[in-house]
């Protein structure tokens, strides 16, 4: 019987192999699987109320230990939201454009009020806890969010929305270039190693101010001017996040939904704003507990997949868990859900259909008052 | 025949060794393969464009992605070229702590304000009254909360403590208003014109400026936490 020893049958694929691996490059891709991914570990997002440049070291600090502290390379998004944009006189009596901080309840609820100067300094100061108190951990990334909203009319007085559209565009100017000196100071400081600096504004709308009937929020017109501004003064080289709710909107794509004639916010607009926009991307807010606001927000990605050129791709969710626990309220009833609830929801809502599909969400941050 | 077949095991072994040797040397020898340019935030960014490029079917759509994609590889390149020079941690974590700015001085009494939306609040503000009762400081704002419909009200502040909240007075017609505190008794007035009395330290609304009622205890403080940096 004609035998053949097994390492002579075997060794030709034995070359083969050999051979392969000698011809391909040095790289192997394998494929990621992100099918049921856990959420990740959430980040802790500010409300400031006191933007104490010690107080703002201490933040990035505690954020730095944390990191430090906890096995493997991090990767977090943290908002700082200073409040409303803001013009105001400062202390030489120039006016100056800025915003003016939540108030504080350890000093009679007093709102402060920071010039751009002063967030750039804020979030240096953020930044400089981080990285000093992240210690030997030189892996966990940062990113930060130098946040604030569409609410209020800057402390003017002309509603018109032509004005308010130009004031909100030096806002967007003025954003764009902080944030591109701070990324240009990281690069100096080797601090952009673990950090990136952003943009962030919490876009919403809402209904008449029953007191006087005017309409705090901003319209898509006068909101689309920060965004234009700032990619137009970003050098391409500088990304906001938007991190707002989609008020009133469809859970399925819809061209003929508007919010309200006053405030005409469209899924077009919403997409725009959130991704539409060259710089833009999208931390929502997902605060309800039965998914609501995911669905929304899978309806305006699907409205980008099937009209507008292209689904959202989010870069995480936002949750309000512990301010909840600091304030509490009846909104809290339904609305504090949990950072990796908030997650799964948008995760799921967006992967529940092909049109919305993102196989990797990045980011859960959950936001909380500075003091209560 | 025999004998030379007996001896391919070897050959091939020795080949087999041979080559793997050879690509061993090789893959030592190489540069060591750097990561991706930047701080690794990008390439997660860029790693979800990317996955879902793979499930996207759409041009117009690939290729809006695409132009994202090349926005953080611009923000990547940009910001590649310092790593190199990082300097060393300080070992000290209050090294660079700013010194903080002087805590306000905080004024006891009654201030009036422009009126002000503090989306915070959920509502409109217009006056404060600040001051010490029963050791704790108390910040008591008043002003108009949006709830449906909207109502005059009181916003209690206990520093450092669980206590306090938005005290809603259904009884009073729009703004309310603290014009004058006697101790902790503040008088409130509404948009009609209406006199209240608020007792700071019983939380209750009250109908004259003389009427008693109990004084709540006061609510544990908060338990500190540790100073990074004690002063």
């Amino acid at each position: 019987m004609k035998t053949s020893n097994p390492l002579v049958r075997t060794a030709p694929l034995v070359l083969v192999v050999i051979a392969a691996l000698l011809l391909q490059g040095q790289t192997i891709y394998f494929p990621m699987i992100f099918k049921g991914s856990p959420a990740p570990l959430y980040s802790t997002s500010y409300y400031i109320q006191n933007g104490d440049p010690a107080k703002m070291y201490d933040l990035g600090c505690q954020l730095g230990m944390h990191d430090a502290s906890t096995p493997g390379a991090q990767d977090s998004l943290v908002v700082l939201d200073f409040g409303k944009m803001w013009i105001f006189n400062n202390n030489q009596g120039n006016t100056t454009i800025g915003v003016r901080t939540f108030g504080d309840p350890n000093n009679g609820g007093a709102r402060q009020n920071l010039s751009i100067a002063d967030l750039e300094i804020r979030a240096q100061n953020f930044a400089s806890g981080y990285w000093v108190c992240s210690a030997n951990d030189k892996a966990s990334q940062l990113t930060l969010g130098i946040g604030t909203n569409t609410f209020d009319f800057f402390n003017q007085e002309n509603y018109a929305q032509d004005n308010l559209r130009a004031i909100m565009a030096d806002f967007g100017r003025n954003w764009a270039n902080m944030v591109n000196r701070l990324n240009a100071w990281g690069t100096t400081t080797g601090y952009n190693l673990q950090i990136l600096f952003t943009g962030a504004i919490d876009i919403e709308w809402a209904g008449a101010d029953p007191t006087d009937g005017l309409y705090y929020w901003q319209s898509p017109y006068v909101v689309r001017g920060w965004v234009d501004a700032f990619d137009g003064s970003d050098n391409k080289k500088s990304i906001f996040f938007n991190f707002g709710a989609c008020v009133g909107c469809p859970t399925t794509p819809s061209l003929s939904w508007v919010y309200t004639s006053a405030l005409p916010w469209t899924q077009q607009d919403i997409w725009y704003v959130s991704w539409g926009s060259q710089p833009a991307f999208a931390v929502p807010e997902i605060y309800r507990n039965d998914g609501f606001l995911a669905r929304q927000w899978a309806a305006v990605s699907k409205a980008g997949s099937l009209y507008f050129g292209s689904r959202i791709i989010f870069s995480g969710a936002m949750t309000q868990m512990v301010a909840c626990q600091q304030r509490g309220g009846t909104e809290c009833n339904t609305l504090d859900n949990t950072p990796s609830e908030g997650w799964e929801q948008l995760y799921g809502a967006v992967n529940a259909e092909t049109f919305t599909a993102q196989p990797f969400l990045q980011y859960s941050t959950d936001i909380k008052w500075q003091f209560k | 025949m025999k004998n030379w077949s007996k001896k391919i095991p070897g050959v091939l072994i020795a080949a087999a060794a041979l080559i793997l040797l050879a690509v061993m040397v090789k893959i030592l020898s190489a540069p060591q393969s750097s990561p991706a340019a930047g701080p690794a935030w990008v390439e997660n960014n860029v790693q979800a464009l990317q996955a879902t490029l793979t499930v996207s079917n759409n041009p117009t759509e690939e290729a809006f992605i695409q132009s994202k994609l090349d926005l953080l590889k611009r923000i990547q390149a940009t910001s590649a070229g310092a790593l190199q020079n990082v300097p060393e941690k300080p070992a000290d974590v209050c090294a660079f702590r700013p010194t903080a700015l002087p805590t306000p001085q905080r004024t006891p009494g009654v201030e009036q304000f422009t009126p002000e939306l503090y989306e915070d609040l959920q509502g409109k503000l217009n006056s404060r009254w600040q001051a010490e009762v029963n050791g704790q400081w108390v910040t008591v704002l008043a002003g108009t909360v949006y709830t449906d419909p909207p109502q005059a009200a009181l916003w209690v502040f206990v520093e450092n403590t669980a206590d306090g909240g938005v005290m809603p007075a259904p009884q009073a017609a729009g703004m309310l208003q603290i014009t004058s505190a006697d101790q902790a008794r503040l008088t409130l007035r509404d948009e009609a014109g209406t006199i209240f009395y608020f007792d700071v330290a019983g939380r209750a609304f009250v109908f004259s400026p003389d009427e008693i009622v109990p004084t709540l205890a006061p609510q544990p403080t908060n338990t500190p936490t540790a100073e990074i940096c004690p002063p």
